[in-house]
């Protein structure tokens, strides 16, 4: 009995041995990955309330792709895009990521938009050594890489952000002494947002928010609050069409004070839409933080071949298709990096390893290591002028990271030249 | 004080087009004894063709009139080719048809006009109104709304209590067996009742429209709110569903100034279950009328 066991053991042991040993090359072909093709994909809003602006993102990383292509690809495979239409809905979210592994085999994730959607998904691709890279959303959850070691954020998080603008507030001596306030989001926006202003010990008079969707109606409420607290700088934490409600129902009430508003909360080409040729008056004057070169700022090597790739694909040069070039610019460098024999987890030690070497137009430092996947660290302070353009305020730049303490500091960054023809 | 009469103000204008979407799916009820989830896909649409026709002659009138007619006809389409074959065999399916009729309607405007959001200009000034040396929110194109409201509510109830075709309407919903064997054309009544509901949506969406934006999800949330302030008010009774659409504005303005807006939805939500629990048939709704 003891010895029919043994035997049954070793015959067992065998069998594994033989099927490791078959099983061997099949892992050593990465799914996505041929000797001439890269698979990626990408789940966006190209519909849908989130739509506007972000739905030229993935066109625009293409457009990148497309020319990388045309130039011989990067070691010698081509870039191939999917992109899943998730309409910023978490459920959808969750099935466009399963059919991207399932169906289209991708060797990894790109630019995902969201947090809610993301969140849906996230755990997932880690649990499947799926490469998660540039996650296109400040929430602050997802630069954890003992949780998520395969995932890396596209933007600093909003935590960051917040500790930014704590920071400029306190230090610039037109804003140090204004009435300050916050209108948010509710939700992890505006509760990421909080978590910065505590750090940087910003103190506000008065706070108020909306839900998600609220803007379909004016905020009356909301700004006879501002109004009646006599705030003089309003903080805005809110996504673009709630930036437009804001500034459409504060001038209808005749309140008009300093605004500071989030990167991702007051692109101009999305507010002319709704506030037509008010928007420039409106806008002239806010603050906002940004973390890319200024995108009229047409003399910069950066924007001059950016704008060239927009145009040639028949895009229009704005916020969103530039943040989409430069992604993709920044994705085919880490490519690159990984070498030849491209594997999952290659691609992530070519992040952990050179992301600092990595060109983009991005004018603060990329931190990627074991131990923190935070990416771009800060922002400078820029204001919209009288043509709704981004002018950067300060020639330093402010760092934090997205920990519940420490503030913002200020640093010097000068970025390297892009690489030849802006290829990887 | 005038933090509390600021938000009362603003409550009220903004309640007014819940209320006018709240009665549109109220109209529908009174037709055909169904709840129609299209109904703000259908305004969205109708304001799309109104803001065209406002650019292209910036006719604001004309562009409602148009609205209107195109809201008419649109309610008829949806009742012909969605609703009628589908509720003949089962009614819950239609009610879950009519959100497949709103998310081709979100499509088919993101095909023709675009998913990014447009502006709609006022007919009358927007700004608040200055009075006693502060400016309120409250502007005269609030006032031309609430008063649009107000005249619309009036001649409905006019029209469902005193005119015959708005009784044989009520007749051919409530029963339409008993309707035919009265002399009631049964079906003419159901296609004016889907037309009347679709002319009250396009006018709740041309009035919104300048107060927001207009792209194809823009007024998705107002559903939930026309639904919440329509099952409170009885589905059946138009002055309950203006009552509490307003009412409900009212809360969501209170809500966002006293406190956090998020909890707006949730207020909302809670006073729509104790109403489904202690008071089932709704406000002003009559014990019995309802057998769903």
């Amino acid at each position: 009995m003891k010895f029919k066991f043994a035997t049954g053991t070793v015959a067992l042991g065998t069998a594994a041995a033989l099927a490791l040993a078959t099983a061997v090359p099949a892992q050593a072909a990465e799914p996505g990955v041929t000797s001439n093709k890269i698979v990626i994909g990408t789940t966006t809003a190209l519909t849908g309330p989130a739509a506007p602006g972000y739905k030229d993102v993935p066109a625009a990383a293409q457009a990148y792709f497309d020319y990388v292509n045309a130039n011989g690809g990067i070691n010698g495979r081509k870039i191939d895009l999917r992109v899943f239409d998730d309409q910023y809905n978490p459920a959808l979210a969750k099935k466009g990521t399963t059919q991207l592994i399932l169906r289209d085999k991708i060797f990894a994730m790109f630019g995902a938009l969201g947090t809610p959607t993301h969140s849906a998904v996230v755990q997932d691709l880690n649990r499947r050594g799926i490469p998660d890279l540039f996650v296109n959303t400040g929430g602050a959850s997802f630069d954890n890489p003992k949780r998520y070691p395969m995932t890396f954020p596209a933007i600093p998080s909003y935590v960051v952000e917040s500790k930014v603008m704590g920071y400029y507030m306190a230090k610039d001596k037109a804003l140090k002494g204004k009435k300050k306030c916050l209108f948010y989001q509710d939700g992890e926006f505006g509760e990421n947002a909080k978590v910065g202003f505590k750090a940087a010990g910003t103190k506000f008079v008065t706070t108020t928010s909306y839900f998600s969707g609220q803007q379909v109606a004016p905020f009356s409420a909301q700004v006879s609050k501002l109004k009646s607290a006599g705030c003089e700088l309003v903080v805005v934490f809110g996504v673009t069409s709630a930036t437009a409600q804001l500034l459409g129902t504060s001038a209808k009430l005749g309140f008009a004070p300093t605004w500071m508003i989030t990167s991702v909360g007051s692109d101009p080409s999305v507010l002319k839409g709704s506030l037509g040729a008010a928007t420039g008056p409106l806008l002239k004057g806010a603050y906002v933080p940004s973390f890319l070169v200024p995108a009229q700022n047409s003399k910069n090597a950066y924007v001059s071949q950016m704008k060239v790739i927009a145009k040639r694909a028949g895009l229009e040069w704005n916020f969103y298709t530039y943040f989409g070039i430069n992604t993709a610019y920044v994705l085919s460098q880490a490519l690159k990096a990984a070498g030849k024999n491209l594997t999952r987890k290659g691609l992530v030690k070519a992040l952990e390893t050179n992301a600092r070497d990595f060109r983009s137009a991005a004018v603060v430092p990329m931190v990627i290591n074991s131990k923190s996947h935070q990416g771009l660290t800060g922002y400078y302070m820029g204001q919209y002028n009288a043509n709704s353009d981004v002018e950067r305020l300060t020639k330093y730049v402010m760092l934090a990271t997205s920990s519940k303490s420490g503030k913002a500091k200020q640093a010097t960054f000068r970025p390297a030249a892009p690489t030849k023809k802006l290829l990887p | 004080m005038t933090n509390f009469i600021d938000y009362l103000l603003g409550g009220f204008s903004n309640g007014a087009v819940i209320a006018l979407m709240a009665l549109a799916l109220v109209l529908v009820w009174r037709s055909t004894r169904m709840v129609n989830f299209a109904q703000v896909g259908q305004a969205m649409f109708t304001t799309y063709v109104a803001l065209t026709i406002q650019q292209s002659t910036g006719n604001w009138v004309l562009a409602l009139l148009v609205a209107i007619g195109a809201g008419a006809i649109l309610g008829v389409i949806v009742f012909f080719l969605v609703i009628r074959p589908v509720k003949n065999s089962d009614s819950t399916g239609a009610i879950i048809a009519t959100f497949g009729v709103l998310i081709a309607l979100q499509a088919g405007a993101g095909m023709i006009w675009g998913g990014d959001p447009r502006g709609f200009i006022p007919p009358v000034d927007n700004a608040g109104l200055e009075f006693a040396g502060r400016i309120w929110p409250i502007s005269p194109y609030d006032i031309l709304v609430l008063s649009a409201t107000a005249a619309l509510v009036i001649g409905l109830t006019l029209l469902f209590t005193k005119t015959s075709l708005g009784l044989s309407m009520r007749a051919s919903a409530f029963n339409p067996e008993v309707a035919r064997l009265s002399g009631v054309r049964v079906n003419r009544m159901l296609i004016s009742g889907w037309a009347i509901a679709g002319a009250t949506g396009a006018i709740g969406g041309v009035l919104i429209a300048p107060a927001s934006t207009i792209s194809p999800n823009s007024f998705d949330i107002l559903l939930v709110f026309a639904f919440t302030a329509a099952v409170i008010g009885g589905l059946d009774s138009l002055i309950g569903a203006v009552t509490f659409g307003i009412g409900t504005g009212l809360v969501i303005s209170l809500v966002s100034g006293y406190s956090d807006s998020g909890n707006a939805p949730i207020v909302a939500l809670v006073l729509l279950a104790l109403n489904l629990l202690l008071k089932p048939d709704g406000v002003f709704g009559h014990h019995g009328a309802r057998s769903v």
